[in-house]
């Protein structure tokens, strides 16, 4: 309790009344009152004397002495605390109110008149008193009074209006008859006052209740005041209702109306013939007013707008200089109503206007947005929310209206934007969102619109946006630059810095130079010029068509040798040459040659395209030409050229997918069935080779099976098929097909068997591995190398690990005869060359990692592991997962990390394994790093592992390294790794630390 | 007596001499040559018949050497005493063919030592002799080399030949005259056998021989155009091995009278020459030199003047064909005769057909695939240069001409090739446009050959180069402003990769193929990229970190009021002292940045990291890594305009990487959000921390004073309390006008962000912004605990407010987490995830208001941090669709509240109602196009009241300024969904009638 802060009690000022000096002199109060500043203030007058005339029903113990003690303090006592005024009413015990004064007033009242000793009555009195001086006006009552007192006042009034006592709330069925104390007037006054403070009080009813409670006295009170908050208020309604349409007159009390009570004299009661009359208009105003407050309260929003409007209307009826006595409307508070009702007569805000359209599906929204512009009254947010409403509406279909109308809004909020300097919700995207729309105009309408009433700052910022827009418009910057150079708002250095930006994003057009000659300059009119110029051209064309009329040209010229001869580099492969020679010489023998030896020269230089196209013209030429019978032959050795160069084309630029794979499939499948039907005439080795890689590519195997066996180079793609049939039937980890495994063997003897088959060491080896491109051919390549590595090596710490590992064979006979280093080499070589194509392969990765740490090169192993974990996480965004980094692979990068003299890293990785191997961990620790990468203490925001920590903070203090122990120490204090936290944090914490380890090494290893 | 026996000796010699024509025995015996020579020297009556003898002796051992006829044909090496040394005939007949050795020794020895008049006698005899003998006894026609190989095995020549020329060297300048004269007579006599005579000899007096042939050739062809002159390009050809020097001084005489010509001989010189050089290649490369050598412009008046006369000649006339080809035989010089012939394309006719023709033949050969002296000077290393400065010129023939003839070189030394491109590309072309031609051309290739080289190396090349040149900082020291030649790599890369785009400018390259050629060099770039970008960081921090030091010293000296201006004074002293050499790093930053800006854009054009190529992870990280560093360092620009430019360089760059790969964009978005706050914040407006560095500790302060003032435990360091260090002071804290982010890189940070998360093909995918979120999450809250959705009970933030507050309070620190949060509101439900931001504000602003209360008479300030706070707060909440309307218009009406007024809506409202409906993206509704939105006009979505109440009671208790928000919040809507009430007018005309 004995709180510094609170204010001690200051000595009284000199005027300072007192509460009871109104007591003794009945003129006092009306003196007081007159003031300029009276202090205590009318408010705090009226709470003084509620405070000394509780409730007459209630019995309270007063200690002795108390009086004197609340003489004291009571004018001290500024505000309303309950708390102080508690002691209060010590004369009003029961006996006091029976012997003390007997103040009765002369009329006698009825059996239940009023019972109130003269005290409680001349302060009552007083109190009344007060209250008219301030008009009744139950604002500022409501503001200042707190709500038990206003009851208290309420009933003190009804209790002198009825002349006899009564009850707050008043019950259901209160029909008083009015005393001889009481008036009629004055009663329909005070039963005004009730029902509209009944209705005033359902406003603020929950504030009331959670209003801080007298602490005992006023226990009953506070019931009191929850009866009264509970009481229906339709009877009041319609009371209030009946009284505005009822013309009968309406007084109400005039401060003379209430007689102050005199020690000598006892008093006749009230003077109630004081009483003004006032307007039923101003009496409906007030009355309206406070019905239009209750209803807005309750909702019910077409009453209040009624009464609101009544209460406007009667308020204008009043003539303007009239005295008003009873209503208490400030015309603020009014249009407040008025305007809260939607009936104000003030023009509609902008804004206003927008919420409308909101509610009639938006209509009218995009000029009301575009005034907006320009007024800028909206908040800016609510445009964005209409903004995104509209797209939401519009995508679910709730809004029929097309996309046009989310580009405008959006646009029109662009623009708006721009003068919302720094606002956190521009739009951003509107660019990208809307680049498929024409998204440029409404943004040149919308800013030309603004463009004139742009102050200077805001120039800037237009600047600013329009600086924006030409970057992001590519094409028709151009367009845009020149209205924006019509606005005239950049200088010339600014104009010149963009052109230079701009420059960047225009494509360059040389002009008068070399490259946009098509050929040579030649102005040599020699006619060998000429016809060197007319070959040249022919060997640098790469179009059928210009071939043709080229030839012709050149036919004319008298040539000294065969035409095909241009160009020597031109090659033809074998079956096609001897037709093309055996043909008579002609224009079609050129040009089958010249396209051949072309088509060839594309290809080798990567321009498939043209080279296949070439082709086709050739055999549509063979076909129309009808040569014999050679024809149906070279039709179909063309077609297996093409074939050639599109499996080439499409080994080349596998990732591209730049054909129908799966008609190629259909042709290599036809070709390949050429050789097997036995036709008499069979495609080239080189093609029915590539066919048969490019239907292992296709994952198409069966066709492969039936082939012979016995043409050479079919041998390793036909092992491979027959082994991923065989793995396809038998569905599981079984040993299968020795074919592939043996073919492969054989490759790596270190004396190549002589003769055994077509295929022989190495080099055949990589010239098929090289044209594989399906992971899972890769794959099983992969594998079989890498089991043989791991057989020849016979170093179970340095095995490599891989899927399709077990299908292979445990052991190899005779091992010496193999060369383990051409294998390592072929290993190196077939996993670069599969990454490279399939870079995400995590097991590739990891095998690759393998590999290097069994090589000894430990910075490379742990980048392809570091790189494993990262691209199986995606960086780190997904938990580590079992086939990512199983322990496995933890283990060998910790045995990396500790090679490099990363122990520190070595010790983290231990905390991945999934059991802490503490021997390592301690081990690793107590070693000093020696690599530069690595700190004892870099990587503590790392560890999750207590024990661990606990370990490091009892090394330090060995150690003696005091703050680094320090560091550790609050480690070990962050709540997240506490041993008590439940799994779920303790797995995140974990993870946390895990991907912020995973993030550390990448940067280090990868970037 | 002794003139008897004399007598008697010349009667013997004579006789033995007339009978010895049947018996070369005996004329070879050593006694008779001895009495042969006796008589020289004592009878000079009988020189003459002596000599005969000795020319009958050098006759004999001739015709012992031609007889066996054992020369090897072509050589003219006599296969005998190789193969036969062992044959006996032959060495039975030594003596005899030895014989004239003896002669030969007396002779020389008597022009040695006898009297000078020996010498002309002997050098005649000698000459008409050998002549005779030359001949008569060869049979058939060689090469100056073969007869002189042929001749010189045999002894007798080989004297005769030492013998005149000992006799040369003593020989008088008249004498010397008299001797050419002979031999140019022997010549005219015998020109097709004493060439290679002439030839041998002529190295004794080299100039005056070749002049005389020279002459001697142009009389003759002067006379007859169509005479061959086969020996004397052969003599000439055979001296120019070992005097070039000379036959060029007599080239240059001649050509000097052929230009000017006086005589009428004067005229035919140039033809002649011209002719000579189709007889020999030598004399024709010495031909090229000369006119290499004195060619001038002027010259080129001459020649073109004096043409026709020289046309005049028929012979010259018709020969133009084959002279055309003689470029091809050139060793040296060839392409300089080629580029200067080029240079004058323009002008004259000739010189193209010349050029056209040499080209076309010289490809020709290519494809043939045959090999001629000029590839060797193509391939040397100054013509290298010589073409690479060709193909800048301006002048197209020329430019056009070194291309062909690198092209041509390249096909055989693909070295070359990859030198060129990279020297090519190191090469500005700013200030000649076309010199990209040459470029451009180069890289197309030499077409019709199969196995021409790719330009991949080329590239590779220069960018390795590059690299080193990078890395090791400014070798020379470069005038500033100059363009460095990465600058002019990237940016005529830049070129290339732009014309490619525009598909028709170039058909020389694929574009395809160009894009994969600089894709495959991606590695290289980055490098270079990273090397760049990284010195620019660098400097970023640096600047960041110095501006900081000042401001906050600035800033304390302006709170403790003691301003040191000594110090002060001294600083600023330092500052102009270093100031030259922050210019020159200046400088170099700027050329740092301009190339950064090349990169990128070259990144760009060659779209790199877009989904089509395949790349290894570490690439794909650092790609993504220096992107974002980029966008940074492009923050710092130095004007808006470039400072967009930079940042929408950097957008595209973005957004490629991160819609190909998942990867990408959680690295480039990790990297932004985490640079924005913990590295680069300055940039962005982040609130200065400066760190008091350890030496400002007043050194009176003892430790363990210091470690009673820190509170030593487990927790000491998640204090939030922190406002100050103790003994220090307050923290200085920046006036608030500071503390907003500047709007503009906010604008362009956002669109960063943006570029990172938007995804092309799904637009409505909020992956990304789902990811900005929880990335915030992750750094900005504390540690993982209570991350969750879900709002606790209110109550529950008192466990929580310690981290609530550094949550805020980062919020304070870095403003563009606002931005951020705002960005991603708008991208529904992306918000959510930040569940546990919102719940801290809300938390601290609930418990700031509340705490308020107690001061209640100290007024709110409208632009109060914790009013603005609070009002984003509720913007984020209305933005993101987390709270309904009408609540969402809450932040436009709470300034209006008083604080108690205010915490009870924060918790009555916003904290019951999240409570209640966790910010989670169950709330949303998706729909077909994958949009998450939450349809709030619908009655379901309607607020219950319990929410909205305490809102609107307090509002209509200040209706006289709320009124309007009133009327649109809860009225408007209401009466537009009972629409059937009618006009309030009508009632009020009741109640006027009443």
């Amino acid at each position: 309790m004995d709180d510094p802060l609170k204010p001690k009690p200051v000595p009284l000022a000199a005027e300072t009344v007192l509460w009871f000096e109104f007591l003794l002199d009945p003129h006092k109060i009306t003196q007081h009152l007159q003031r300029p500043h009276p202090e205590p203030s009318a408010m705090e007058l009226i709470v003084q004397f509620i405070s000394m005339t509780p409730n007459t029903a209630q019995e309270s113990v007063g200690t002795p002495g108390s009086d004197l003690q609340n003489l004291n303090q009571t004018p001290s006592n500024s505000g309303p605390i309950p708390g102080v005024v508690g002691g209060a009413p010590a004369p009003t015990t029961p006996t006091a109110s029976g012997g003390v004064g007997m103040p009765h007033s002369p009329q006698r009242p009825a059996e239940k008149g009023l019972q109130l000793n003269r005290k409680q009555l001349a302060l009552k009195i007083l109190e009344l008193k007060v209250a008219t001086w301030l008009k009744w006006d139950l604002d500022a009552l409501e503001k200042n009074l707190p709500v038990i007192m206003q009851l208290a006042l309420l009933r003190d009034l009804c209790t002198i209006s009825y002349g006899c006592s009564l009850s707050i709330p008043l019950p259901n069925d209160f029909d008083a008859r009015i005393s001889a104390a009481g008036n009629e007037r004055a009663a329909r006054f005070a039963l005004t006052i009730y029902h509209r403070m009944l209705l005033r009080m359902q406003l603020i009813k929950e504030q009331a209740l959670k209003a801080p409670r007298p602490q005992n006295t006023m226990y009953q009170t506070v019931d009191q005041l929850q009866q009264f908050l509970d009481t229906p208020t339709q009877p009041s309604i319609e009371y209030l209702q009946q009284l505005c349409a009822s013309t009968k007159p309406f007084y109400i009390f005039h401060y003379d109306s209430f007689v102050p009570l005199r020690c000598d004299d006892i008093g006749n009661g009230q003077n109630y013939d004081v009483m003004h009359l006032i307007t039923p208009q101003e009496l409906r105003a007030q009355l309206h007013y406070e019905l239009a407050q209750y209803y807005l309260y309750t909702k019910q929003y077409v009453l209040a707008r009624e009464a609101a409007a009544a209460c406007n209307t009667n308020l204008q009826a009043i003539p303007p200089q009239t005295t008003l006595y009873y209503c208490h409307i400030r015309p603020s508070e009014l249009e407040g109503l008025l305007q809260a009702c939607g009936i104000s007569a003030e023009e509609q805000s902008l804004l206003e206007k927008f919420q409308q359209s909101l509610l009639n599906n938006y209509t009218d929204i995009v000029s009301i947005l575009r005034m907006d512009n320009r007024r800028r009254e909206i908040p800016f947010i609510s445009r964005r929310q209409v903004e995104l409403d509209i797209e939401g509406s519009i995508s679910t279909g709730i809004l029929k209206e097309t996309v046009q109308l989310q580009l405008q809004v959006a646009a029109l909020n662009v623009v708006r934007n721009i003068f919302e300097w720094g606002s956190i919700f521009g739009s951003v995207e509107y660019f990208e969102k809307y680049r498929e729309l024409d998204c440029l105009p409404p943004l040149v309408e919308a800013l030309q619109e603004m463009l004139p009433h742009c102050t200077f700052k805001e120039q800037a910022a237009l600047k600013h946006f329009l600086i924006d827009c030409l970057l992001h418009q590519g094409g028709q910057s151009r367009q845009l630059l020149q209205t924006v150079r019509g606005f005239g708002l950049f200088s010339s250095d600014e104009l010149q810095d963009i052109d230079e930006q701009m420059l960047q994003a225009t494509p360059p057009v040389p002009t008068n130079s070399l490259a946009s000659l098509s050929d040579w300059m030649c102005h040599s009119k020699m006619s060998r010029v000429d016809v060197g110029a007319l070959e040249r051209q022919l060997i640098s064309c790469t179009n059928a068509n210009t071939v043709r009329i080229l030839l012709v040209k050149l036919c004319a010229t008298a040539p000294g040798k065969p035409l095909w001869a241009i160009n020597p580099s031109w090659d033809v492969p074998q079956p096609l040459k001897t037709l093309i020679m055996a043909m008579p010489v002609s224009f079609l023998q050129d040009f089958s040659y010249v396209l051949l030896g072309k088509a060839r020269e594309l290809a080798t230089r990567g321009n498939y395209i043209d080279a296949v196209s070439m082709l086709s013209v050739l055999k549509s030429e063979n076909q129309r030409q009808e040569m014999a019978a050679n024809v149906q032959l070279m039709c179909k050795l063309i077609t297996w050229e093409i074939l050639h160069i599109q499996i080439t084309q499409c080994l080349e630029e596998w990732h591209q997918k730049p054909l129908d794979l799966q008609s190629l499939g259909g042709r290599c499948k036809q070709c390949l069935g050429a050789l097997q039907a036995g036709d008499s005439i069979v495609p080239r080795p080189d093609i029915l080779e590539s066919c048969a890689i490019m239907l292992l590519n296709l994952t198409e195997f069966p066709p492969l099976l039936y082939l012979d066996k016995r043409a050479g180079p079919l041998e390793l793609p036909l092992a491979f098929a027959a082994t991923f049939i065989e793995m396809e039937k038998m569905k599981g980890p079984k040993k299968v097909c020795r074919d592939a495994w043996e073919l492969m063997l054989s490759m790596f003897l270190n004396v190549p068997k002589r003769g055994s088959s077509g295929v022989g060491g190495i080099s055949s080896l990589q010239a098929f591995l090289q044209r594989i491109r399906h992971q899972s051919v890769f794959g099983l390549a992969i594998s079989m190398i890498g089991k043989v590595h791991n057989i020849l090596k016979d170093d179970p710490n340095h095995d490599l690990s891989c899927e399709y590992m077990q299908l292979w064979p445990t052991s190899i006979n005779n091992p010496v005869s193999y060369s383990l280093r051409s294998v390592c080499e072929t290993l190196q070589w077939l996993l670069s060359e599969a990454l490279s194509y399939y870079p995400q392969t995590i097991s590739w990765l990891k095998m690759k990692g393998d590999l290097d740490l069994a090589i000894g090169n430990n910075e490379s192993a742990m980048r392809c592991y570091v790189n494993a974990l990262v691209t199986g996480t995606d960086y780190c965004t997904m938990p580590l997962q079992r086939n990512v980094a199983d322990d496995y692979v933890i283990r060998k990068m910790i045995r990396c990390a500790a090679n490099l003299g990363c122990h520190m890293q070595a010790t983290v990785l231990c905390q991945f394994l999934d059991e802490i191997d503490y021997g390592i961990v301690f081990k690793n620790l107590s070693e000093k790093s020696s690599n530069f990468t690595d700190a004892m203490d870099a990587y503590y925001s790392c560890i999750w592992d207590t024990t661990l920590l606990e370990f490091i903070v009892n090394l330090h203090a060995k150690r003696g390294e005091h703050s680094r122990k320090l560091e550790a120490i609050s480690m070990m204090g962050t709540l997240e790794l506490n041993a008590n936290n439940n799994e779920e944090i303790k797995r995140e914490s974990a993870m946390v630390r895990k991907s912020r380890f995973l993030r550390a090494l990448a940067k280090q290893y990868l970037l | 007596m002794l003139r008897q026996n004399l007598l008697d000796q010349l009667k013997h010699f004579i006789e033995t001499v007339s009978n010895g024509h049947s018996c070369p025995q005996l004329l070879t015996s050593p006694n008779l040559i001895k009495l042969a020579l006796g008589f020289l020297e004592e009878l000079p009556a009988t020189r003459d018949i002596v000599f005969e003898y000795f020319a009958l002796l050098a006759e004999i051992s001739v015709q012992l050497y031609v007889s066996p006829e054992m020369a090897d044909p072509k050589t003219g090496m006599p296969v005998s005493q190789v193969k036969l040394a062992g044959n006996r005939q032959q060495q039975q007949r030594a003596p005899e063919y030895e014989a004239f050795n003896l002669v030969k020794t007396a002779l020389q020895s008597l022009v040695w030592k006898g009297p000078p008049a020996w010498s002309p006698l002997i050098a005649n005899w000698s000459l008409e002799l050998v002549a005779k003998l030359s001949d008569k006894y060869t049979q058939r026609r060689m090469t100056i080399t073969a007869s002189c190989n042929y001749w010189l095995e045999c002894s007798a020549m080989h004297g005769l030949m030492t013998l005149i020329n000992s006799c040369f060297r003593k020989l008088t300048q008249p004498e010397e005259e008299a001797c050419v004269e002979i031999m140019l007579n022997a010549f005219h006599r015998f020109p097709m056998t004493f060439d290679w005579i002439v030839a041998r000899l002529g190295g004794c007096f080299p100039y005056k021989i070749i002049m005389q042939i020279l002459q001697c050739g142009i009389k003759r062809f002067v006379d007859d155009y169509r005479c061959h002159l086969d020996s004397e390009a052969g003599i000439l050809d055979y001296m120019t091995s070992c005097h070039e020097q000379h036959l060029r001084a007599a080239f240059r005489e001649m050509l000097r009278e052929g230009f000017a010509p006086k005589k009428p001989l004067d005229v035919a010189v140039v033809p002649f020459l011209l002719i000579t050089t189709n007889y020999s290649d030598t004399i024709l490369q010495s031909l090229v030199n000369v006119l290499v050598e004195i060619y001038t412009e002027d010259m080129c008046e001459v020649i073109v003047q004096k043409a026709p006369l020289w046309l005049s000649n028929k012979m010259f006339a018709g020969m133009q064909p084959t002279l055309n080809n003689a470029v091809l035989r050139l060793n040296e010089r060839g392409a300089t005769l080629l580029l200067t012939a080029a240079k004058m394309a323009e002008k004259y006719v000739w010189c193209q057909d010349f050029l056209d023709n040499s080209m076309q033949e010289l490809e020709q050969w290519v494809l043939n695939q045959r090999n001629f002296p000029l590839l060797a000077d193509l391939a040397y290393e100054e013509t290298k240069y010589m073409l690479w400065k060709s193909c800048l010129s301006t002048n197209l023939f020329e430019q056009q001409t070194a291309v062909r003839l690198l092209l041509v070189v390249s096909s055989q030394h693909p070295n070359i090739y990859y030198q060129t491109i990279s020297q090519l590309l190191k090469k500005s072309y700013a200030q000649n446009p076309n010199g990209i031609g040459a470029l451009i051309r180069l890289l197309g290739g030499q077409s019709g050959m199969v196995n021409f080289p790719g330009f991949t190396p080329g590239f590779k090349m220069v960018l390795e180069d590059i690299t080193l040149d990078v890395q090791v900082n400014n070798r020379l020291p470069v005038p500033p402003g100059t363009p460095t030649e990465a600058f002019n790599t990237f940016s005529n890369l830049n070129i290339l990769a732009r014309m490619h785009k525009s598909k028709n400018v170039a058909p020389y390259i694929k574009a395809q193929h160009l894009n994969q050629a600089l894709n495959e060099c991606l590695p290289k770039i980055l490098q270079i990229f990273d090397c760049t970008v990284n010195k620019l960081v660098l400097r970023i921090d640096r600047d960041a970190a110095e501006r900081i030091a000042d401001k906050f010293r600035a800033q304390q000296s302006k709170n403790s009021n003691n301003n040191n201006e000594l110090c002060n004074g001294k600083d600023y002293g330092k500052r102009t002292k270093l100031e030259p050499g922050e210019d020159k790093v200046d400088d170099e930053d700027a050329t740092r940045m301009r190339l950064a800006h090349l990169i990128v854009d070259l990144l760009n054009n060659i779209e790199a990291g877009s989904r089509t190529t395949v790349l290894r992870t570490p690439l794909v990280l650092k790609l993504a890594t220096l992107s974002v560093k980029y966008f940074f360092v492009g923050l710092t620009e130095k004007t808006v305009i470039r400072r967009a430019a930079a940042s929408h360089r950097s957008y595209t760059l973005l957004q490629r990487q991160c819609s190909a790969r998942k990867i990408a964009r959680t690295v480039c978005l990790r990297e932004l959000v985490e640079r924005a706050l913990f590295y680069h914040g300055h940039l962005l407006g982040q609130l200065e921390v400066y760190q008091l560095d350890e030496l400002e500790i007043p050194e009176h302060e003892h430790l363990i004073l210091q470690n009673l003032h820190t509170s030593s435990g487990a927790n000491s360091n998640r204090s939030v309390l922190h406002s100050g260090i103790i003994g220090r002071g307050l923290r200085p804290v920046l006036p608030p006008s500071e503390r907003n982010c500047d709007a503009e890189k906010q604008a362009l940070y956002l669109k960063a962000l943006n570029a990172c998360c938007a995804d092309l093909e799904k637009p409505n995918n909020v992956e990304g912004y789902s990811l900005v979120s929880l990335l915030l999450v992750e750094l900005v809250s504390t540690d993982v605990m209570y991350n969750g959705l879900p709002f606790p009970d209110e109550e529950f933030t008192r466990v929580t407010m310690e981290r609530d507050m550094l949550i805020r309070r980062a919020f304070i620190n870095s403003p563009v987490l606002w931005a951020v949060l705002g960005l991603i509101a708008g991208h529904r439900p992306a918000l959510c995830y930040s569940s546990v931001l919102l719940r801290a504000l809300c938390a601290t602003c609930l418990h700031h208001w509340r705490g308020k209360n107690v001061n209640r008479f100290q007024p709110t300030a409208a632009n109060d941090e914790l009013m603005l706070c609070t009002k984003k707060m509720l913007q984020l909440l209305a933005m993101s669709q987390l709270i309904p309307p009408p609540l969402t218009n809450l932040h436009l009406i709470i300034e209006h509240f008083e604080s108690a007024e205010i915490a009870l809506l924060l918790r009555e409202c916003i904290w019951n109602y999240l409570k209640d409906h966790v910010p989670s993206p169950a709330l949303f509704h998706v729909d077909n196009n994958g949009l998450h939105w939450r349809n709030t006009n619908t009655q379901l979505a309607k607020v219950p009241p319990q929410y909205v109440d305490p809102l609107r009671h307090l509002m209509q208790r200040k209706l006289s300024t709320l009124g309007p928000h009133y009327h649109q919040m809860f009225i408007m809507g209401e009466l537009m969904e009972g629409d059937s009430e009618p006009d309030p007018t009508a009632r009020l005309q009741i109640v006027e009638i009443d």
